[in-house]
């Protein structure tokens, strides 16, 4: 070999982060190893983090020093994480969600900041020029549209940006002025609130906030609805009359009622869409009482539609059923770990209520139509049952465990099972399923995440959550990796305190009980007000992540096999023979 | 007239390259070998395309696969992925249940308001046997919100049985960078080499 040939070899290796590890690691004490990977993991180097995460004896040799130990694992973890997340494909409509998921890992405080990436979002793209240079320009692009990259926002015409602020408006002299050098010192978080303030007044910035341009397209098509139905010739000129000049959800809402009320000869798609998309009507709205009375009846009919499925089964098994009917907030569900219950969306019942022509009333006098609602919700029954599984084993492990997305994958996998299930065995649900997908994105979202797990199985279905469904959650590693970096920056400092300042803290501040239930986000941010006994056994809780993994290892293993066992798909239909 | 009917799918061929940003010299598009790791399979694959594998995952569900994605365009954006499902792998029964899952939807449709499956092809692949699936889906965004935004994908993939296990290459692009990106694909499979 000539000297010109090993030197681009060498270069090559020292580009890939192999030299001093991938290489040679095992082949040098474990203390200098430890030496090498301190210092290229403070560079930020990902292939040197991803060695030495794997690397037991410099592990356990950095862990003597409890708080160095953590915070060299945060930083590894954080940086694996990160690689991760931009080696998969980020579509061109898919940026925004790459925006949220930078966000929650490039701010202040982050490990990522201390290994020199951020808090100023650019910092990334010379991290990725010096570690990940074979990315193509079209990576790089999407990275730059993700991370709100001036010239990207705004263009490359101009340096400067006036804008209003609520009351702080141009026209009065007191806008806000944007400058690309002040832009440029902003943290993601920071310009994501400013686009958001922009969109208030500009329609142009809406692609860049997937959910109110998601929105405004969802208004712009139910307005089309609207215009179809007052031009179909349909309503009689009184009817019209009504609809003159009123807000459009006032217009949406009359037209419900007309079609209730009176024999509006349009189809029966639009008088759903219009069902579906208008605000209830009283006799449809369940007031908190008749809620109350709703979540009582459906604990026992929701355990009678789960028994007898593997998944439902699976969930049945967790302990008593609690269910409570309430507005969620924008969700379909959610798990409340205070008082144990699993509450449904009181607007979802009332819609699949509108769509059937049910009032409160007639729901309360009717096991028939309790069943039916029970039916229909049972897929977010079975998913939030997964989120209590998490919830008890936390509790019983007595460990800090925050939602991550590992959560989401176990959640959604077991709903998908259960979905799958239900339509391979039950007709009534299949046919409500069915008949409901059209007109309610709920049904329709329920039957795409059957769809997806069966097609994509354990493997694809995890890289479909974490990329496209929540990609604002951290992951385990990520969550730990913040959590612990701040514990054990923060035990530090305590170490340090004088000693009555840190009694102070630990006779007044936030209990272990207060922390367990915080995001990582939040406990990162108040580590100075938590007592030093919770943070250590919150940092040690998190030192080693294998019961966590082990649990969801498992659980993934079981919804797998209750699958192949439940919904054998290959068995259905064979494809032409070889 | 044969001659330009010839020409001209030469053209926009060559145009689909340009478009999903393959560099091309003198005609053809940069491509370079790969090879996985035990001689699980080769291909050529773009060169200009970015190609990532996560070997730990590999390992844990014996699916032995590499991703690349295409230089992004105003068309939008593709990936590619060849994988190998090992006989030890248990995410699929085998290659008929991985078939039957993926040219049907959860309710056993070929066509809904929001999919639409071609139907499954008997074909012959860089010298064997194989089955070709075509799929268009609207895929949500937020399935965790209350909110419609979806996305218009276009999907094909080419499945091949082995004596153990089979082997899966995908492509799947937003619709409208579906054609742009189909030749670069059509180009790995051909090349594509995987156990008998």
């Amino acid at each position: 070999m000539n000297f010109s040939a090993a030197k681009t070899l060498r270069l090559a290796a020292i580009a890939a982060g192999l030299l001093c590890f991938g290489l040679n690691a095992g082949a040098e004490p474990a203390a200098g190893r430890l030496a090498k990977f301190e210092l290229a993991i403070s560079s930020g180097d990902p292939a040197a983090a991803i060695e030495f995460l794997k690397d037991g004896e410099v592990r356990g040799l950095a862990e003597q020093d409890q708080q160095k130990g953590a915070v060299l694992t945060a930083e590894a973890e954080a940086l694996k994480d990160l690689k991760d997340l931009l080696a998969m494909p980020w579509k061109d409509s898919e940026v925004n969600k790459l925006n949220q998921s930078l966000a929650i890992r490039i701010d202040i405080d982050k490990p990522l900041v201390k290994v020199g990436i951020g808090p100023e979002p650019e910092k990334l793209l010379t991290w990725l020029g010096k570690y990940a240079p074979a990315y193509p320009a079209g990576k790089k692009a999407a990275v730059k549209k993700a991370i709100r990259q001036w010239e990207v926002v705004f263009g490359t015409m101009t340096d400067a940006r006036a804008m209003d602020w609520d009351q702080a408006t141009q026209n009065y002299g007191q806008g806000v002025n944007l400058t690309k050098a002040g832009w440029a010192a902003l943290t993601l978080r920071e310009r994501n609130t400013i686009i958001t303030k922009l969109i208030d007044t500009e329609a142009a910035f809406l692609p860049y906030n997937d959910g109110m341009f998601a929105a405004k397209k969802d208004e712009v098509a139910l307005l089309k609805t609207v215009n179809e139905v007052k031009n179909s010739g349909a309503l009689s000129p009184a009817q019209l009359g009504q609809l003159a000049g009123k807000p459009f959800a006032d217009q949406v809402y009359l037209l419900g009622s007309f079609f209730d009320n009176s024999n509006v000869t349009v189809s029966a798609d639009i008088k759903s869409r219009i069902h579906a998309a208008r605000d209830s009507m009283p006799k449809e709205v369940l007031p908190a009482q008749q809620r109350n009375l709703l979540g009582g009846m459906l604990t026992s009919a929701v355990s009678k539609e789960l028994a007898g499925t593997k998944a439902g089964d699976r969930a049945l098994a967790a302990g008593p059923l609690k269910i409570e009917v309430r507005p969620c907030d924008g969700a379909y569900s959610r798990y409340d770990p205070a008082t144990g219950a699993i509450v449904l969306d009181s607007e979802t019942i009332q819609q699949y209520m509108r769509m059937k022509g049910y009032t409160a009333a007639s729901v309360m006098k009717s096991k028939e139509q309790v069943a039916e609602i029970a039916k229909y919700m049972s897929p977010s029954v079975v998913y939030e049952a997964a989120h209590r599984m998490q919830a008890d084993w936390a509790a019983k492990q007595g460990v800090y465990k925050p939602h991550v997305q590992e959560d989401e994958i176990e959640a959604m996998s077991l709903e998908g099972v259960y979905t799958n299930e239900k339509l391979a065995k039950d007709p009534a649900f299949k046919g409500m399923l069915d008949s409901s997908r059209k007109f309610s994105s709920y049904a329709s979202k329920k039957s795409e995440i059957a769809t997806n797990y069966r097609g994509s199985r354990a493997r694809g279905f995890g890289q479909t959550v974490r990329k496209l469904y929540v990609p604002g959650l951290p992951s385990l590693d990520g969550a730990a990796a913040q959590v612990r970096s701040a514990v054990s920056g923060e035990l530090a400092r305590r170490a340090a305190m004088p000693a009555v300042e840190k009694a102070e803290i630990d006779a007044s501040g936030l209990t272990l009980n207060d922390a367990l239930g915080m995001s990582p986000e939040e406990l990162a941010g108040s580590v100075q007000e938590i007592q030093t006994a919770a943070l250590a056994k919150i940092g040690k809780d998190l030192q080693d992540m294998t019961a966590y993994r082990g649990r969801y290892e498992a659980s993934e293993k079981v919804t797998r096999r209750s699958f192949m066992a439940a919904a054998p798909a290959g068995k259905k239909s064979a494809p032409p023979a070889l | 007239m044969k001659n330009l009917i010839l020409a001209s799918v030469i053209f926009s061929l060559a145009g689909a390259a340009a478009c999903a940003g393959v560099p091309a010299k003198g005609g053809a598009a940069a491509f370079k070998k790969y090879s996985m790791d035990n001689n699980y399979f080769s291909c050529s694959i773009p060169s200009s395309w970015a190609l990532s594998r996560d070997k730990d995952e590999d390992e844990k569900y014996s699916i032995y696969e590499i991703q690349l994605e295409a230089p992004q365009t105003e068309k939008g954006s593709a990936a590619i992925k060849i994988a190998y499902y090992a006989k030890d792998s248990t995410d699929f029964s085998g290659f008929q249940d991985f078939i039957d899952s993926n040219s049907r939807n959860a309710f056993g449709e070929t066509k809904s308001a929001r999919e639409t499956y071609e139907p499954v092809k008997k074909v012959k692949l860089a010298g064997r046997q194989a089955f070709e699936l075509s799929r268009e889906m609207m895929q949500y965004l937020h399935p965790e919100s209350k909110s419609d935004e979806s996305v218009q994908l276009k999907e094909k993939f080419y499945v091949l049985p082995a004596k153990e296990g089979f082997y899966v290459l995908s492509v799947s692009a937003e619709k409208t960078a579906y054609l742009a990106n189909l030749p670069v694909f059509e180009k790995v499979a051909k090349s594509f080499k995987g156990k008998p």
